[in-house]
């Protein structure tokens, strides 16, 4: 148990910051992306085999984190938001100077605007740096699809803070 | 593909960091469960236990007689159980005919007069 454990650890100081950001983009619920975390690693620890076969851990953290939000969803009945009637937490991390906390406010705001798919595409892209291909693997769509999400997504964004971007440039 | 200055500059902004309680939390939740399942699943020596016992059951059972032949079992020294019917029924005929004021009619086997 001591293997698993550390196991665990592990896989937790990998991925752990990388997979909260992604759900609380998603959800925009610090509680609700705490919950799909502990959600993840409880099935790990009941299935370490399963675990232990993983080939690429981040992808399938990330593909485990994105089912959670969308079966969680579903169950809500709420397929066109995830965020449930609470205020939205911080996305980005708080910056000193105002213009820059104006800035990644209206992103954060701005990506709420996404609908979910895109928004997934979209941070998978930007924050986390993977191709349309791990992408698509995760969200378990086509790499051409993730690709046009991602540049739908990004035109939105684009026109949605281009005031605020000219201003601060 | 580079990615324009847009882009970049969206994917410079660093996102929030993790809560520090997390890991505390999401490490004793995992562990709570692993125990829990290393407390109810079996050890392969369990299972194999039970297997050899089923193995056992099952073998005491196709030696033994099958539920045919321990229904018409018949102890040493007891009557089998159609003689014992016959035997009633004769009873029964016999009590009928007295019963209804009849003397009964004895079969005579001339043959052995």
């Amino acid at each position: 148990m001591d293997d698993s454990r550390d196991f665990l650890e592990n896989l937790y100081d990998a991925h752990a910051a990388a997979l909260f950001g992604f759900v609380l983009a998603l959800t925009r619920s610090e509680a609700d992306a705490s919950d799909v975390i502990q959600e993840i690693f409880v099935r790990l620890a009941r299935q370490p085999r399963r675990a232990g076969r993983m080939k690429n851990p981040r992808a399938y953290l990330m593909q485990a984190a994105y089912r959670l939000v969308i079966d969680a969803a579903r169950r809500r009945g709420t397929r066109e938001r995830f965020v449930q009637g609470h205020e939205p937490g911080p996305l980005f991390a708080a910056a000193d100077d105002p213009d820059e906390t104006a800035f990644r406010a209206a992103l954060a705001e701005a990506l709420e605007e996404l609908p979910p798919e895109q928004r997934a595409t979209v941070h998978l892209k930007l924050w986390h740096g993977l191709t349309f291909a791990e992408i698509a693997s995760i969200l378990r769509i086509p790499a051409n699809t993730a690709a046009s999400r991602y540049r739908y997504g990004l035109d939105k964004l684009r026109s949605l803070l281009r005031p605020l971007y000219e201003e601060i440039k | 593909m580079n990615p324009d200055p847009f882009e970049s500059r969206l994917a410079a902004t660093p996102l929030r960091e993790l809560p520090p309680f997390l890991r505390t939390r999401v490490l004793a939740a995992a562990e709570t469960r692993a125990r829990r399942r290393a407390w109810f699943w079996p050890h392969p020596l369990a299972w194999g236990a039970v297997a050899a016992g089923w193995m056992a059951i099952a073998s005491l059972h196709f030696a033994g007689p099958t539920a045919r032949e321990a229904s018409t079992f018949v102890p040493p020294g007891e009557t089998p159980p159609e003689v014992r019917t016959e035997s009633y029924l004769a009873h029964v005929r016999v009590r009928d005919i007295y019963l209804a004021g009849e003397e009964p009619m004895i079969r005579l086997d001339r043959s052995k007069l």
